[in-house]
């Protein structure tokens, strides 16, 4: 049941980080919007599900599957490197540096209105 | 397209669900080893099909977005390393959080510069020997 929830999820999740990068990380030039807001907004999310403590149905196709596909941390870093060999050193490191500091800020802020709710 | 980067999802997935399975034995002081391990294979291998196949110019663009964008984006994840650095700061362990913090990025950077070098000469190699054939 458990594998079946996760594969849903997976299924869905992907797809959705691929509609939004697709539409937003070319669109501007500077960072790769797209990766950030899925990592962002998919930190908040799952810290909402953290927070609220809800069963372990909902948290294999919510967080392990469909968050766990919509976030990615592998793109996260070869776009960094990418940035960093077109010479956009000061924009890898605004990339790095809000991915982090925001991601961290984003599920905490989610975990704490989880946790109220 | 879409569909193809769903079931390479699915697949990335439970490949992530199967190293937790494997590696929850083996955690130490709450070290998120699971998504710690997924992050840095995954990073390595981006790396190396992005340019791998950036050289040699990869055809098959669907099964080339099923595999990075649908199978090894969905194996790495960044929802579950935030969270579990949220984790680490509220019960109060900022050293192992910190620790986790800087290897991942260090770690994740540095296989994906190595799986990148790997890509490039691995296909230049191909390149030379398809020319002298």
């Amino acid at each position: 049941m458990e594998v079946l929830l996760i594969a849903i999820g997976g299924f869905f999740g992907a797809i959705s980080r691929y509609y939004i990068s697709e539409k937003w990380n070319r669109k501007f030039g500077f960072l790769p919007y797209g990766t950030l807001f899925v990592n962002l907004f998919g930190s908040f999310l799952l810290g909402l599900i953290i927070g609220f403590d809800t069963n372990q149905y909902i948290y294999s196709l919510l967080g392990i599957g469909f968050l766990g596909a919509f976030t990615t941390f592998s793109t996260f870093i070869v776009e960094l490197i990418g940035l960093q060999e077109a010479n956009k050193t000061k924009g890898m490191i605004v990339y790095l540096i809000i991915t982090i500091i925001f991601g961290f800020m984003f599920a905490l802020v989610g975990v704490s209105i989880g946790s109220r709710v | 397209m879409w569909i193809y980067v769903g079931l390479g999802g699915i697949i990335g997935s439970l490949l992530r669900y199967v190293v937790t399975v494997l590696t929850v034995n083996f955690t130490y002081h709450h070290f998120p080893l699971p998504t710690f391990i997924v992050n840095v294979i995954g990073s390595f291998l981006l790396g190396f099909l992005s340019s791998y196949f950036l050289e040699k110019e990869f055809r098959q663009r669907k099964m080339y977005a099923a595999i990075t964008t649908g199978v090894i984006g969905s194996f790495t994840t960044f929802s579950a390393f935030t969270n579990e650095i949220v984790r680490f700061i509220c019960d109060a362990n900022y050293t192992i959080g910190m620790i986790y913090l800087f290897l991942s990025i260090v770690l994740g950077l540095s296989f994906s510069y190595l799986g990148m070098s790997m890509g490039r000469k691995w296909s230049k190699n191909e390149i030379v020997k398809n020319r002298q054939e």
